[in-house]
């Protein structure tokens, strides 16, 4: 699945003064607030963080009317940012003839309407349960329950929404896709298959790497901002 | 768009005919939706005039409005936030009060679709569904009926299966819907059954599916709306600032020579026997109540008139005062009646009047509203916190009641601990370790001693929160006996501690922590020296308790403490025979001091026992069985009386005034103060004996089969 990435980030962290007594319990505070939430500093949604270290630099105290303290950390943070034509994997959680209801990594929701999912699929309602039907593949079927992969279409940043599309030829149930993927005999489409997981994997691995953008230092300074206007906020 | 409004029409009401099939009416609805983008209203319009008919009562309305929510249904991912406003509009208007179970089925559909389909319709939905906690006004009065509460059910239900379809859908959507629900709680000057109905749907949103979630802000939500009404209540019912406007006041204070202290000593008598005559006579209605309280009037004046016959002088004005008010507020369907009864009647008036030099103003300028609303107030809150236990006794019986009190644990530490002398939420807390003593009963003690030992929290939390022990455990029937030994033992090493690490004198500010501990200390023993002392294991620990060297130290704690707490701790210790020391006891010749209110600071904690018995009715007759009256603990000697009322602002309280000879218990104070009816007859307030036949007909109702009911419902046809 793509989407996700681990990413290391220096992050500051500016605790109130009454906090003092507790640091720690205070920052993992801060950054769980952080969690399902997207974060345009980081470019993305939050979903985990593991705090490598903490800096033992000393923390340096702002000066104010409410002297904040800023506790420099050493983060790594697993991102979600689905970017359009990503391809996402989900678990459906409602069919109807309008729309498939998915469900992405158990917290954000994707629909995929009717006019995004292609010709082959028909909708049925077999033995009394609504299910998506291939007209092509007859045991390629989608209902409640099943892993499907579909692609990005948009995202929307504030309720964590995805629209999806079921065009693409290589998106459908995973269990029939894995299962059949050599039975797509038309060479260009598996030459073509190929080249793309190439790419995904090459962008994998820069992503855990870390080492993505030549930016990282004005990443860098926009977050610690970012966190300080949470901070104070 | 070839086919025009009027062929629709007609095959829209011809719905047997099936001609028309669900997806040629959704592919219709979808046109129309589509064709506003390009100007051509003329479908859309209509289709919107459908949702606005709320006066459907005939079956082929309801069938036309029921397919188009379904047609809507599905076609969601058409339905735009701006082209299709006033669609969206109508359907936010739409209330399921109104309308029948298929209408509301249908709507709920919609809503759930919606929700689904656009991130932008998350909160829009969420909102549309929090509208539904309460019905609209024209329908709060049908409620009291079993029909009404037939249909509440039905939408309720409706309402919170709404909510976990549409978390099922979008995980997310229980996160939004907490703020969304904090924020559209009723204000504590709302109507009363509004409050409670939200309330309700708060309380089943807690205990419901996505409780998880939702329920963590929803119980201190609750507290919070608690505390605010709690504060609205004056210390004896009335709200402060309007007690004293009733009758207008003549300035003619001069008047009154001061050596008129024996005389108000006597009034003081005479009212309390005729405030009691009145709260207490046994009425079947109020007519005949309101006679009886108008003889005592009668009597009073004639009293009074005598009095002023033989002595020349006239009783003083907030007497008079206070018989009316008090019995307004404290009985308001009664005191009502009778400050109607006296308005109206303008002989009594008179009499009234001149003898207890008291200016009635004509007419309802006095009944007014706001004068008695602090009974409403207190009428709220005590349905409020009988929801509340009710609710906690729920949770007992599904077992969770351990989570829940860890919310209301922390709710209490940062809100209720903290407010300035709340009265009565708390008692939210106690039902709950009344519920799980072993548990929950146990956590609470633990937790208050925690936060008193710890000098991490501002004096004014330490001294809150050892007070709140104090009451507490002499107040809980159900804690046990060792629990309150090993509090003591706590509390008696602490106190020893900072006597050993402070050799100072006494100061009452400067180490007003300790104060109040040891007040807290001698006030538990007050209550519960006698269980302590009749096992013989917690006899041996309080006899070895270090006690004395913290009495007998330099900071001299006997003197600062509140005196009432101190004569009763040494009499009972005495009796005991605690701190014998060569046969004489030790504190024989203690004296009382100014000192002893100088250690409560500003908000008078030293005085301030939370746990004194409840003045709310509905919520008090919850607590009664586990609370421990004072009055029932006999000490050889007189009986005290009361003495966690003195506890309070005593100096304007004149009915707690009472000499040693008086014997008026716990129960009798209670009563005069609050109007607490042990009489069942003049308790029309009681609310228990109605529920329960409610909920018998409820049941019987569950099991009428569905033909019997008439249903205008399209499923019958």
């Amino acid at each position: 699945m793509e989407g996700l990435k681990v990413s290391n980030a220096n992050l500051t962290v500016y605790l109130h003064p009454s906090k003092s007594r507790d640091a720690s319990e205070a920052i993992l505070r801060e950054l769980s607030s952080l969690l399902f939430t997207f974060s345009e500093a980081l470019d993305g949604v939050v979903l985990a963080y593991d705090i490598n270290s903490l800096d033992n630099k000393a923390a340096k105290i702002l000066s104010g009317v409410i002297p904040y303290f800023g506790v420099p950390l050493s983060v790594d943070l697993l991102l979600f940012s689905p970017k359009p034509d990503m391809l996402l994997e989900g678990k459906v959680v409602k069919l109807s003839q309008e729309s498939i209801h998915v469900v992405v990594l158990g917290f954000s929701s994707a629909i995929i309407t009717v006019k995004d999912i292609r010709e082959e699929f028909v909708y049925k309602t077999k033995h009394e349960q609504d299910v998506y039907a291939s007209k092509s593949h007859k045991r390629h079927v989608i209902k409640v329950g099943t892993m499907i992969r579909f692609s990005v279409k948009s995202f929307d940043e504030e309720i964590l929404h995805i629209y999806g599309s079921l065009m693409p030829d290589h998106t459908g149930s995973i269990h029939w896709l894995e299962k059949h993927s050599e039975l797509i005999s038309h060479t260009n489409k598996i030459a073509k298959k190929r080249e793309s997981e190439g790419e995904l994997t090459t962008v994998k691995q820069d992503a855990i790497d870390g080492k993505i953008s030549p930016l990282d230092s004005v990443q860098k300074i926009k977050r610690s901002k970012k966190q300080k206007i949470q901070e104070e906020s | 768009m070839g086919r025009v409004s009027g062929a629709e029409k007609q095959e829209f009401s011809e719905m047997e005919n099936a001609e028309f099939s669900d997806l040629q009416l959704i592919c219709h609805v979808r046109d129309a939706l589509s064709a506003v983008t390009l100007g051509d209203r003329e479908n859309y319009d209509e289709l919107v005039g459908y949702l606005h008919r709320k006066e459907s009562l005939n079956p082929d309305d309801i069938a036309l409005l029921e397919t188009t929510l379904k047609a809507l249904s599905g076609t969601v991912s058409c339905i735009d936030s701006v082209h299709h406003e006033s669609l969206l509009s109508a359907v936010y208007r739409m209330s399921l009060w109104n309308y029948g179970t298929s209408i509301m089925d249908a709507l709920i559909e919609l809503i759930v679709s919606l929700a689904a389909s656009n991130g932008k319709y998350i909160d829009w939905s969420l909102e549309l569904l929090v509208n539904n906690f309460t019905p609209p006004y024209h329908l709060m009065d049908s409620l009291k009926q079993e029909s009404g509460i037939e249909k509440k059910n039905k939408v309720l239900s409706r309402v919170h299966a709404a909510f976990e379809a549409i978390a099922v859908l979008v995980p997310l959507a229980p996160l939004r819907l907490s703020p969304i629900v904090v924020q559209r709680m009723p204000l504590i000057y709302s109507k009363g059954p509004e409050i409670l109905m939200y309330v309700e749907n708060m309380l089943k949103l807690e205990s419901g599916a996505i409780g998880e979630i939702v329920g963590v802000t929803m119980l201190p939500a609750i507290v919070d709306r608690l505390i605010e009404l709690d504060v609205e209540i004056g210390w004896d019912g009335l709200l402060q600032e309007d007690a004293k406007g009733i009758f207008e006041m003549e300035l003619e204070d001069a008047e009154f020579a001061d050596g008129d202290g024996d005389d108000n000593m006597v009034w003081s008598k005479i009212f309390n026997f005729g405030f009691i005559l009145m709260l207490t006579c046994q009425a079947d209605c109020i007519q005949a109540w309101l006679d009886q309280a108008v003889g005592v009037v009668k009597w009073l004046c004639e009293v009074a008139k005598l009095h002023m016959v033989n002595s020349g002088k006239r009783p003083r004005k907030q007497l008079g005062h206070r018989v009316i008010s008090s019995a307004i507020n404290y009985n308001s369907q009664e005191g009502k009646s009778l400050c109607s009864k006296l308005v109206v009647d303008s002989q009594l008036t008179v009499n009234f009047s001149a003898n207890f030099c008291v200016n009635c103003k004509p007419a309802a300028e006095y009944l007014n509203r706001k004068t008695l609303e602090g009974n409403t107030i207190a009428e709220k809150l005590d349905s409020l916190i009988e929801l509340t236990f009710l609710h906690l006794e729920s949770c007992q019986s599904s077992g969770r009641l351990s989570e829940v009190f860890d919310v209301l644990l922390r709710s209490f530490q940062r809100t209720i601990l903290n407010a300035y002398k709340s009265k009565f939420t708390q008692f939210v807390v106690f039902y709950a370790c009344a519920l799980d003593p072993e548990d929950c009963g146990v956590k609470f003690a633990m937790v208050l001693t925690d936060m008193f030992r710890s000098n991490f929290n501002p004096p004014n939390t330490r001294m809150s929160a050892v007070a709140y022990l104090a009451s507490y455990l002499s107040r809980a029937k159900f804690v046990s006996a060792a629990l309150v030994a090993s509090i003591l033992q706590r509390l008696v090493d602490w106190c020893l501690n900072y006597c050993q690490s402070h050799d100072s004198v006494m100061n009452p500010r400067a180490h007003q922590v300790f104060y109040s501990g040891c007040q807290a200390l001698m006030y538990m023993l007050c209550f519960r020296m006698r269980s302590l002392m009749d096992a013989p294991r917690l006899k041996m620990q309080l006899l070895n308790m270090p006690m004395e060297p913290i009495l007998q130290h330099k900071l001299n704690p006997l003197k600062v403490c509140l005196p009432t707490v101190v004569v009763e701790f040494l009499r009972q210790a005495k009796a005991a025979k605690l701190f014998m020391t060569s046969e004489s006891f030790a504190f024989d010749d203690m004296l009382e001091s100014d000192l002893s209110r100088a250690f409560g600071g500003i908000d008078r904690l030293d005085a301030f026992f939370p746990f004194d018995p409840c003045l709310l009715k509905k919520s008090e007759s919850y607590i009664r069985p586990h609370f421990a009256r004072w009055s029932k603990i006999k000490c050889d000697g007189a009986n005290d009386g009361d003495l966690s009322e003195s506890g309070s602002d005593a100096s304007d309280d004149e009915f707690v005034d009472m000499n040693e000879n008086d014997m008026i218990e716990d129960d009798m104070t209670v009563s005069v103060q609050a109007g607490l009816d042990f009489d069942p007859d003049l308790n029309r307030m009681s609310i228990t004996p109605k529920n329960k036949f409610l909920l018998h007909f409820q049941q019987q109702n569950a099991r009428m089969p569905a033909r019997i009911r008439p249903s205008t419902s399209p499923e019958s046809l």
